[in-house]
């Protein structure tokens, strides 16, 4: 222990690594900073932490100067707060500052509320960031009433061309937080300082758009932004909002914690949730930072069921429209029912629908869209008992490479790459096999692009250590075993892994390069698909998840759902092949997202979605759900981790929880067992069942598609809501991404000096003759 | 004919004669030894800078030491014909002193005579281009010596007898600075050369890399191998191409000769030396800046510490020092520290190289002892103010600098002396002022460049300099207020107390030095309205005495907007409201008449003046 004493105090702390500042605020004071962020190193830049070091010359910044045993610090000597009145004056000059020191400005917090929403931002009455501006608080705490110089006005137009967010610069005070955070967190370097002297300000390089700049929109940059600089152009004036509430986002599988800022019942906006809390910490990507709002408030969601009455969908009253349905399930032909779950219900909804279909309706033709890469998932790992593989991200740390296949996650799963690129920052080595995007490749050590059945070829050969490895160079090779050759590795699988001719060999594979201690992270693509495979959504499949050719699992269901049709059914490639030959009499899908296509010849269709999709006009009967923001339910991410949903907006219309409307119709059908009343009784239920997957019991179901190049592209979608059709930035977004993945010429940098020397010298040459 | 009696010519090719056509010279000379058929009696060698770059073009005829003075074009052919053919020296081309006595010899000119050339030794003397010149005159002996002689530590004590101080401005001990740096843990360390020499009105470190770069590569060997690093660079400011050339040049000789490279003189120890160009930011003399630069980020300065010697250039323990310091270095491996020692004070040893500009008689490349003082620097190798004007002030240690007065001119040069009188040494920058320099105009010009070449990063340097710019322009432009200069001094308290890095802390000593050595010059301007110097536009105006002017048009045919009005035979008037001061009728007045006057913008005489007609 060491001693430090601040400001008299006598403070003890450990002496390792830690800050003047850093001491300072473990222990209650208050030192002002704006260019300080926990996530980020020092910078040293604002000045506003600046104290006196016996000892020491001048005034050193608390956050960049070492707390070292004996020091004495003084933090508020009235030289020091004279200086630091003078620096902010100097910052002030440059932001628009006339409210922070208006004498006015009780009353107007008090009676203007919100910002006034205003073509450029004059002062605090018409800045965005009213309520959470930093500098306003150092300004208060300084207590600077007066300014002693002419305040500025920058004169940069407001920057609103790209997507999502919009720049003012003419509230940055250049504290670079966006500059580090986009630089050393995010790893996507867009954005950088331009010019000198006080024209200095942050911009991408030669002020090329951010989309061609390489931005992911992942919002980092306005999250850690002390200003109203950079806002996110839709919930920008929306002023405070009535509370805000934590949960989960569920259109990845990463499982963000997501701060929900709710006014008039309704999500006005989404933040990253706390820096402590797992497993986002902080971060979040283009779809959780920017399209929650859009999406869940759209006006045309399904606002009260509809039943097609005489060739018209017409709304109906909630009792109508599941009489109809339970009578339809009832009369129907159990086989002859296909029941298609969705990847982004809540693995609760998940269960009580399994449950209606196989002990309500006797039907094992259950499923859900992209369940091969989580079934393969879970069946591989049953070989072996992996399991304990799939672990926290954090772990990361503790690997000694990390190697990614199948998929790129810097594009559909941001927050993952994140949290790669700070071990890759620190120089562990990432391998990447197959096809990777601009940023991937720029981070790997070493990248492979072979394509389908060479990746297996290439996995299973390095598994054993062989240096014959297809599509690699020599030296290439030579690094690939010299890398996995030692250590414990992190295994980064995405679903294109499916494209290689036996994938649960490629699997495996991986599983065994990783080594016993290793990790394996399955990126899951569309959500909840832990979660509904826990809740066992595939025909061979039990709630667990469990083989139904595992006796006990099977006898453990039957005596808890009282029987039930526990046998092998369709799945969903079978469904589409039944109904083009008119063998399915009914489909109940609650997933707008699958494609209608052969399913145009069954005769009734229970849709059963938020949002309207082609299946719409398809359905007999149209039932509304509520999506994550509604509803109450557990979310398993790609950690297996379980993380909770809650009802935190009011759902439109009379848009009931999926698990209500499946438990309604079980107790409508008249089956025994489906009185729950809330989503903890039925997690409650669902977590009698355990993980039991028979070994090799499923070789007949081995149906992995190699889906096509398209279909595995990220376009993302929520419950039949094309994402990207819904918001045009998205889109936009979206469109760019070929382009800047290509790279502009396959030119080394010396070839390019080279080239343009050249062409110097020959125009010179012109000029001289 | 014996090889002593070889003509050989030295063409100047330093920045000044360069910039006066020397290069044409150099050709136009070979072409006339050709045609002469003189090939064997006569050789031409390109040499850097020679110093005395007031009388650019020069070229020397060794072996007498013969100097010829701002040569043209025409007069090659004489110097052929009657020089090297006859025998007959060119006397008109030799150096004129002021009283109008011509020279012959260089060593008898006094701007050559009172310096102590140490580190400027062979520059103007050997061919840059030829490693075998600079190992003629004893180069790369010093490198020889540390590394068949003695171990590192040894090279490091060595250095720190010596008693060298950092010629890059600071002055920190460059012994010391490598003890850090062979003392810190870790086995990969890095060497640096700064040669991001960016001081408007310097030129000794381009000079040198380009009249000797062998001595720099050679102390930046020694350095690396006292401190034990593998890797170097030289990071060389991309606007010296002559000076990038050289280094490029000096690099692949030294390297063919084992100077560098795997096991270095048949030693075991290796380096690997880098060049580096830098991209045109004046901050990027600043060392973590610099190494920010290296690791291809933006060049913006961060705090210190830690210092480079304990975390630099990627974390790695870094030695940064200034051309100077180490062709110093080589120096002293080569002569021993004691004899180094005997140069120079006490406190700070060796000599001290400036780059004398400004309104001074010799311009050029200076290196006297330090201790020296600014007398023996401004009026003894200088030759005085020029046009026999009054000395006002000297400016030194560049944008960052101070002016100080003529009182201090019996100051000694050294690092202390100067710190304590409130200028620098910085690397190497002396501008001579004359009584035509208003100092709140030399201010500003400092402060605009600091403020302009600020990296944006910190608040005090950011705003700071620019707040106190617009304070001095209001000044300069006659809307001084009682209260801004204090105002003045205060953001300069802010700026130096608040900023990050060394070139905020020293951004306002220009601005600082000039409130304290002729503040009554700035309450002149503030109080009266008046520029004693008659410099600031706003607050002078030209008028046209009518007892003087001769009515010869001449005022008339140069006024740009035809603010001065005459005819024929009639007295000439300045019309004020069209003037926009550009001084053109004031100096093209014939100094016979001397009738146009700057006169203050509101002096009462002004009026009566302009009025008649």
């Amino acid at each position: 222990m060491a001693t430090i004493f601040i400001d008299g105090r006598k403070i003890e702390f450990e002496e390792k690594g830690k800050t003047i500042l850093d001491v300072a605020r473990e222990s209650g004071i208050y030192i002002p900073t704006l260019c300080d962020h926990d996530e980020l190193e020092s910078h040293g830049g604002c000045r506003m932490c600046i104290v006196e070091v016996e000892g020491m010359r001048g005034f050193p910044p608390a956050c960049t100067t070492a707390a070292k045993d004996g020091m004495e610090v003084k933090t508020a000597t009235d030289n020091l707060m004279t200086l630091k009145r003078n620096i902010m004056q100097l910052l002030l000059m440059e932001h628009p500052s006339a409210c922070m020191v208006c004498a006015e400005q009780e009353g107007c917090n008090k009676y203007r509320p919100d910002p006034y929403k205003a073509g450029r931002v004059t002062g605090c009455t018409t800045c965005p960031n009213r309520y959470t501006c930093q500098l306003r608080e150092v300004v208060e705490f300084l207590g600077i009433k007066d300014l002693d110089y002419l305040p500025g006005y920058k004169e940069i137009d407001v920057e609103r061309e790209d997507p999502f967010f919009d720049r003012d610069y003419n509230l940055c005070i250049l504290c670079a937080r966006c500059i580090r955070v986009c630089d050393d967190v995010r790893g996507t370097s867009a954005i950088t300082f331009v010019k000198r002297g006080h024209e200095t300000r942050v911009d991408t390089s030669f002020g090329v758009s951010h989309i061609d700049s390489g931005c992911w929109f992942c919002g980092a940059c306005i999250d850690v932004c002390p200003t109203g600089s950079l806002k996110p152009r839709m919930t920008k004036w929306t002023g405070a909002p009535d509370s805000v509430e934590e949960s989960t986002c569920v259109l990845c599988s990463m499982g963000c914690q997501t701060q929900f800022t709710i006014k008039w019942e309704r999500v006005m906006g989404s933040e990253p949730g706390a820096l402590e809390s797992a497993p986002n910490h902080g971060h979040m990507c283009v779809l959780g930072r920017f399209c929650i709002p859009s999406l869940v408030n759209a006006p045309d969601r399904i606002k009260s069921p509809h039943l097609r009455k005489e060739g018209d969908s017409v709304p109906v009253s909630w009792e109508e429209a599941l009489g109809e349905v339970s009578r339809l399930l009832k009369e129907a032909s159990p086989e002859r029912v296909g029941f298609l779950g969705s990847p982004q219900m809540s693995s609760e909804s998940a269960y009580v629908f399994h449950k209606l279909a196989r002990a309500g309706v006797k039907s094992p033709n259950v499923d859900f869209q992209g369940s091969d890469f989580p079934a393969l998932i879970h069946k591989e790992l049953a070989v072996d008992q992996d399991f304990a593989r799939i672990r926290e991200l954090d772990y990361l740390k503790e690997v000694d490479w990390i190697i990614s296949v199948g998929g790129d996650f810097v594009k559909d799963h941001q927050v993952v790459a994140k949290k790669v690129y700070k071990e890759v920052r620190q120089g562990k080595p990432l391998i990447v096999i197959g096809d990777a995007g601009a940023n991937l490749h720029r981070w790997s050590t070493v990248h492979v692009s072979v394509q389908g059945k060479d990746i297996q070829k290439l996995l299973i050969n390095l598994a054993e250590h062989s240096k014959k490895i297809p599509g690699t160079s020599y030296t290439q090779a030579q690094q690939l075993v010299e890398i996995t050759g030692k250590g414990k590795g992190a295994v980064l699988v995405g679903p294109r892994i499916l494209e290689s001719i036996e994938p649960g060999l490629s699997l495996r594979a991986l599983v065994r390069l990783a080594g016993v201690d290793g990790a394996l992270f399955p990126l899951f693509p569309l959500g909840n698909e832990a979660g509904v495979i826990k809740a066992g959504l595939r025909p061979e499949m039990l709630p667990g998840p469990a083989s139904i050719t595992v006796k006990e699992a099977k006898a453990l269901l039957e005596k808890a759902w009282g029987g039930g049709n526990l046998s092998d059914g369709l799945h969903l490639v079978e469904m589409r092949q039944k109904a083009q030959k008119g063998e399915l009499d009914m489909l109940y899908i609650a997933d707008g997202s699958i494609s209608p296509e052969g399913f145009e010849k069954i005769p009734t269709i229970i849709y059963q979605s938020p949002y309207p999709s082609e299946w719409s006009d398809m359905a007999s009967v149209i039932l509304p759900s509520t999506t994550f923001v509604e509803e109450s339910g557990t979310f398993i991410n790609l950690e297996l981790k379980p993380l909770k949903m809650k009802p935190i907006a009011k759902a439109p219309g009379t848009a009931r929880q999926d698990w209500q409307i499946f438990a309604e119709l079980g107790r409508l059908i008249g089956t025994d067992g489906f009185d729950h009343q809330t989503s903890e009784d039925i997690w409650e239920e669902l977590s009698h069942f355990t993980r039991s997957i028979e070994v090799g019991g499923q070789k007949r179901r081995a149906s992995w598609k190699p889906a096509s190049k398209e279909k595995n592209d990220w376009y993302p979608r929520y419950r039949g809501a094309v994402i990207p059709e819904r918001i045009e930035d998205l889109a936009t977004f979206i469109k760019a991404l070929p382009r800047r993945d290509t790279p502009l010429s396959d030119e080394t940098l010396d070839e390019l000096v080279k080239r343009v020397q050249k062409e110097h010298a020959s125009r010179a040459k012109e000029v001289v003759s | 004919m014996t090889e002593s009696e070889k003509i050989e010519v030295l063409v100047c090719l330093g920045t000044g004669c360069e910039s006066a056509k020397s290069d044409l010279l150099y050709d136009k000379l070979a072409e006339q030894v050709k045609k002469k058929k003189l090939g064997d009696k006569v050789e031409i060698t390109r040499i850097g800078c020679h110093g005395l770059c007031q009388q650019a073009p020069v070229i020397a005829i060794e072996p007498e030491g013969l100097f010829y003075c701002q040569v043209g074009d025409d007069d090659i052919a004489e110097i052929v014909t009657s020089h090297f053919i006859k025998g007959e020296p060119v006397e008109r081309l030799y150096y004129e002193s002021p009283e109008g006595e011509r020279i012959p010899h260089y060593k008898d000119i006094p701007f050559y005579s009172k310096q102590h050339r140490v580190v400027l030794k062979n520059s103007g003397h050997i061919d840059p281009g030829s490693i075998d010149d600079y190992l003629a005159v004893g180069g790369y002996k010093g490198l020889e010596r540390a590394l068949k002689e003695m171990s590192p530590e040894e090279v490091v004590d060595e250095v720190l007898n010596s008693g060298l101080r950092g010629r890059g401005g600071a002055g920190f001990p460059a012994g010391l600075k490598w003890k850090l740096g062979r003392n810190a843990p870790g086995h990969k360390k890095y060497a640096i050369c700064n040669a991001d020499e960016g001081d408007p009105g310097a030129f000794m470190d381009g000079s040198i890399l380009v009249a000797d770069p062998h001595s720099v590569l050679e102390g930046l060997s020694i350095c690396a191998y006292a401190i034990g690093a593998d890797e170097a660079y030289v990071y060389v400011r991309h606007e010296y191409p002559a000076a990038v050339a050289s280094l490029k040049k000096a690099l692949k000789d030294s390297y063919e000769r084992e100077f560098w490279g795997e096991s270095i003189l048949g030693s075991k120890f290796s380096l690997q030396i880098h060049l580096m160009e830098g991209a045109g930011a004046f901050v990027c003399g600043e060392e973590t800046a610099l190494m920010a630069s290296i690791e291809g980020r933006r060049g913006m300065p961060r705090p210190r510490p830690p210092f480079p010697t304990e975390s630099g250039l990627w974390g790695k323990p870094t030695v940064i020092n200034n051309v100077k310091s180490l062709a110093n270095a080589s120096v002293i491996l080569r002569e021993g520290w004691e004899w180094f020692k005997s140069i120079g004070t006490e406190g700070s040893p060796g000599t001290a190289i400036f780059s004398l500009t400004g309104k001074v008689r010799n311009t050029g490349l200076v290196e006297v002892p330090m201790g020296a003082t600014l007398r023996n620097i401004i009026f003894d190798v200088g030759g005085g103010v020029k046009e026999d004007r009054t000395f006002k002030a000297v400016q030194t240690g560049g944008p960052a600098g101070g002016c100080l007065p003529a009182e201090k001119l019996d100051l000694p040069v050294d690092f202390d002396s100067l710190r304590e009188a409130g200028a620098i040494m910085g690397s190497g920058g002396m501008i001579v002022m004359d009584e035509t320099t208003c100092m709140v105009d030399v201010a500003r010009y400092f402060l605009s460049f600091t403020q302009q070449e600020s990296c944006g990063k910190c608040t005090p340097c950011r705003m700071g300099t620019l707040q106190m710019l617009r304070i001095l322009d209001k000044i300069r432009e006659g809307r001084g207020e009682d209260g801004d200069i204090e105002k003045l001094l205060e953001l300069c308290d802010t700026v130096v107390n608040g900023s990050l890095c060394g070139l905020g802390q020293n951004a306002p000593n220009p601005v600082l030095t000039t409130i304290e050595y002729f503040r009554d010059e700035y309450e002149a301007h503030v109080k009266d309205n008046t520029c004693p110097a008659m410099v600031c536009k706003e607050l002078v105006k030209f008028v046209i005495d009518p007892e003087k002017c001769t009515a010869c048009g001449a005022c008339k045919r140069i006024c740009p907007t035809g603010a001065a009005q005459g005819k024929k035979d009639v007295i000439h008037h300045i019309q004020q409201d069209l003037c926009i001061k550009c001084g053109a009728c004031y100096e093209v007045c014939p100094p016979k008449a001397d009738a146009v006057m700057k006169i203050p913008a509101h002096s009462e005489l002004a009026r009566e003046i302009g009025g008649a007609k």
